[in-house]
């Protein structure tokens, strides 16, 4: 019998990550024989992307791909890849796939009732736009207005002697443009895709931050399911995942392209200069944490395994 | 415009009823009156402590979206105490006599229906986000239930005073 | 059969006259029982659709009104109008008109435009004399432009999910919208010709001179707030708090007429005014859910995409269906719904999306004053406590103007790609 599984997620049709999800649904249809319907709403079409855990958990719909910012304080260790600087190695999220860090992560989302079906990785790196000057050194953030993100990474802004300013994100674009805040901090092919080339003309690129997109679905419903299925979940992931990160990295070289042919000027930071940032940004991050320590340092040496390979 | 009518009624305990409950209804209403000045003083410190002190309030965002829950669950039954809701009224205002009077318990009926699943279905929310231990994710990290309890005051508040005001009619003589 | 069956429950509930938000909510509901199994989640999209920051702008600008009401600002600021158009047929109507563009290039909401302009222009208009219905149906139209005109919150979205560019959109926004507030004003002098209203002869230049003088404070409201906007102090939505303050401070200290229990007053009544538009907008928001997680639209939209229509073919179909929807769904709702399902198609048929976009507006603006789910509508029937059937065919005319609009926007797509394009936004 074929079993309808709603799959919600934040991002635009076009998006790459979108498509890669559009990707993993035909398959899963397909490699389940037909057993399960994939309806994607995406764009927050239907619940919007703090809202989605919840109501995957609940069963209100059996699906959904979230970033780890949205876990924030409800399972902060879901937002480690968040630390500045930290997990930059791409091998980290070329073997994380099946690896013990990531069935770490996911045992935690088991107790949440939570089966997680997906690893999307998005990115390393991050565009830090503003106007008139790159965003490069320490002092170049002081008193800069920046959008900012979750509370760990606005400690580790703030400690640079930035401002961070919570702008919803339909007000973000003509917050830039009038000046209302000076900066904002995204991945780069949000950058793009939202448009921010329009309103800034300075985009240093920083390995700042690592993000991903996890899919997971409802545990009751995923024990229902028949093993032909379990087993398309599994292999849909294993796929969607290694394309994610081919994708990943032709973007981290195509974006910054495609923002300069925007007329903007882009600038990718040295080691230097990156390992600067840190020594600053990620001792405050740490400090706002709120993941236990235990978790942390677990998570730290499974992940540091994948390093290297 | 309507409350008036229920002066007439003879159910013993309605006008009791009504003497609690009307108040109350007042009191939020109150409050939700208040809440509008309250959003207009934080918006315009935000703006301030952005602008002139460069100390932007991070938390401003979230809390204005709290705020303005609670500013519309907890003001809502008292503007429908007034009267003041929108219906459309093409057909149901040509109604006369018996038939309009049943308009008024089907309309009553149909808010006291809704204000009871709201209420319910914003219980079980409650109550499963506790349980799963959510938590915002904004700057302000509180769980997630908590700015949903006006949610579960309004329409507590609307079931009862929609209840009180069907009983009211249907013992009402003319 | 199913869109049948939903959309004709939802039109006989709404029928027997219950609040709309008890009808939407209980629709939306029912929906959930029979499809879901449970009413489970109506309760989440009320608290979604209710937490967000930027919707403070609605009850603020009400409160601005409500001040200005209250202080008399208002009657100084109409005196000026009538003082310096009374000569004119329907001089009123292109005032309010111009308040309402005005308004618009302040707030990226219909809804805020409208209740702010609505409160104090249709109580104006009658006092000189003007049919209530044309003041409702006037007041309904120009509030939406809103959305068209830069900022607006719709078109944010649209180019989020779109792709288009922001900056393109607000530009091409601009001609359109100036267009359709000329097409509003000139209908309104045609036809307070056609009512009769009374007219009375120029009044000097003296006269102009001293209600210039004396309604200055109220003139100089946009200004404060348009120039705060666009050199950064605040943003769009903010501006609400501003304007608030801004009449406070000319109530307290220029007009000397505005002491704390008329702050109360105005609290209460913006409360009880802002009360049935957010209980409508949050009750939507649960229909609007109930019809998305059903995948109702979605079926629509994709067998519209699907119907291997050519360019002209697929937009006309497109313009209709969106007509339709939007007589039954917010603004936000079709957006999200239509806009990914259709994009394939408009990308493949070579559409401009900018172009597409400023269609889509126009539809949206529809929508709010389409029956029987006007947001627009609401509003003015709530702020005026006039029959909705009063306020609906007050708005009628201007349905049929904006379809003119659409039509002459579907002939000249250069209305709305000129500007852009001549500002160096390519594609
Ligand atoms: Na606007
Ligand atoms: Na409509």
């Amino acid at each position: 019998a074929e079993t309808a599984m709603r799959c919600a997620h934040q991002l635009p049709p076009q998006h790459p990550v979108a498509q890669i999800i559009d990707t993993w649904a035909t398959q899963v249809e397909t490699l389940s024989g037909g057993e399960i319907d994939v309806q994607l709403f995406p764009a927050d079409s239907l619940v919007g992307a703090n809202d989605a855990i919840l109501s995957v958990a609940k069963g209100d719909i059996e699906c959904a791909f979230s970033v780890p910012f949205v876990w924030g304080k409800t399972m902060p260790i879901m937002g480690v890849s968040l630390e500045p600087f930290a997990f930059s190695d791409i091998n980290i999220w070329r073997n994380w796939y099946g690896s013990e860090a990531a069935q770490f992560l996911e045992g935690k989302l088991r107790e949440k009732g939570l089966e997680n079906v997906a690893w999307i990785f998005q990115t390393r790196d991050s565009a830090f736009s503003s106007n008139g000057k790159f965003l490069a050194a320490p002092e170049d953030f002081k008193g800069m207005k920046i959008r900012g993100l979750m509370p760990a990474f606005n400690a580790s802004l703030e400690a640079l002697g930035a401002a961070p300013v919570s702008t919803p994100g339909s007000e973000v674009y003509e917050s830039l443009a009038t000046g209302v805040i000076d900066g904002a901090m995204a991945g780069v092919d949000s950058t793009v895709s939202r448009k921010y080339y329009e309103v800034q003309d300075h985009f240093s690129i920083i390995p700042a931050i690592s993000v991903y997109f996890h899919g997971y679905t409802n545990a009751k419903f995923y024990a229902g399911l028949s093993d032909t299925a379990k087993e398309a979940l599994r292999q849909a992931g294993a796929e969607a995942a290694a394309t994610a990160v081919k994708v990943a990295e032709e973007g981290e070289a195509t974006y910054p392209k495609q923002l300069e042919e925007k007329g903007v000027s882009v600038y990718r930071l040295t080691d230097a200069e990156n390992a600067a940032l840190q020594e600053i940004m990620y001792p405050a991050f740490l400090n706002a944490f709120t993941a236990p320590k235990e978790d942390v340092e677990e998570l730290h040496g499974l992940i540091d395994k994948l390093r290297a390979q | 415009m309507m409350e008036k009518q229920t002066e007439h009624g003879t159910a013993q305990a309605v006008p009791l009823l009504e003497r609690v409950l009307t108040p109350l209804v007042r009191l939020c209403g109150a409050i939700s009156a208040l809440l509008v000045l309250v959003l207009l003083v934080l918006t315009a410190c935000a703006i301030v402590m952005r602008y002139f002190v460069n100390q932007p309030l991070v938390w401003a965002d979230q809390l204005l979206g709290y705020l303005l829950v609670a500013f519309v669950m907890l003001g809502l039954t008292e503007a429908y105490r007034n009267g003041t809701h929108i219906a459309i009224d093409m057909v149901a205002d040509k109604l006369k006599g018996g038939w309009n009077r049943l308009r008024w318990i089907w309309s009553d009926f149909c808010v006291l229906l809704f204000a009871l699943v709201v209420g319910i279905s914003t219980y079980e929310s409650i109550s499963f986000a506790r349980l799963f231990g959510s938590y915002s994710s904004g700057a302000i990290q509180i769980q997630t239930w908590v700015p949903q309890v006006p949610v579960l005051v309004g329409a507590g508040l609307m079931g009862l005073f929609a209840l009180t005001r069907l009983i009211s009619r249907l013992f009402q003589r003319d | 059969m199913t869109a049948l069956l939903i959309f004709g429950g939802l039109i006989l509930l709404l029928l027997t006259g219950i609040p709309i938000f008890a009808a939407l909510g209980l629709a939306g509901t029912a929906i959930l029982i029979v499809f879901e199994g449970g009413i489970g989640s109506v309760s989440d999209p009320i608290f979604a659709s209710l937490n967000k920051s930027i919707l403070v702008a609605i009850p603020l600008f009400v409160l601005m009104a409500q001040v200005m009401l209250r202080a008399k600002i208002i009657d100084d600021l109409y005196d000026m109008a009538h003082t310096m158009l009374g000569h004119i047929r329907g001089g009123l109507s292109v005032a309010t008109v111009v308040a309402c563009t005005i308004f618009a290039a302040i707030s990226g909401s219909s809804v805020a435009t409208a209740l702010s302009v609505g409160s104090s222009a249709i109580p104006q208009m009658e006092r000189f004399g003007y049919p209530r219905r044309a003041a409702l149906g006037i007041v309904a139209a120009g509030g939406t432009l809103g959305i068209l005109i830069p900022p607006s919150g719709p078109m944010i979205l649209y180019a989020v999910v779109s792709e288009a560019s922001i900056g393109a959109l607000f530009l091409a926004g601009i001609i359109p919208g100036l267009m359709l507030a000329a097409i509003f004003s000139v209908y309104a002098m045609v036809s307070a010709t056609a009512l009769g209203a009374d007219r009375p002869a120029f009044a000097g230049m003296a006269n102009i001179t001293r209600a210039l003088r004396k309604s200055i404070w109220a003139l100089l409201a946009p200004p404060v707030v348009l120039g705060g906007i666009y050199t950064g102090v605040f943003t769009a939505s903010e501006a609400a708090a501003v304007g608030c303050l801004y009449a406070i401070v000319v109530a307290v200290v220029v007009y000397r007429n505005f002491g704390l229990s008329d702050l109360w007053l105005a609290l209460r009544d913006t409360t009880r005014t802002s009360m049935m538009v957010f209980a409508i907008i949050a009750a939507a928001h649960v229909f609007g859910y109930a019809i998305t997680i059903i995948r109702l639209p979605v079926g629509i939209t994709e067998a519209v995409a699907a119907a291997g229509l050519g360019h002209v073919g697929f937009m006309i179909i497109v313009m209709l269906m969106l007509f339709v929807m939007g007589m039954f769904f917010d603004a936000i709702a079709i957006i999200l719904i239509t806009t990914p399902i259709l994009l394939p198609t408009i990308i493949s048929l070579d559409i401009n999306l900018v172009w597409y976009g400023v269609m889509l507006m126009i539809n949206l603006e529809l929508a709010m004053i389409t029956p029987p789910v006007g947001m627009n509508l609401f509003v003015i029937k709530g702020i005026t406590d006039s029959p909705l059937a009063e306020v609906v065919k007050g708005a009628a005319p201007y349905v049929v103007l904006m379809l003119l609009g659409l039509v002459i926007l579907m002939i000249f797509p250069e209305l709305a790609t000129w500007l852009p394009d001549s500002a160096g936004y390519n594609k």
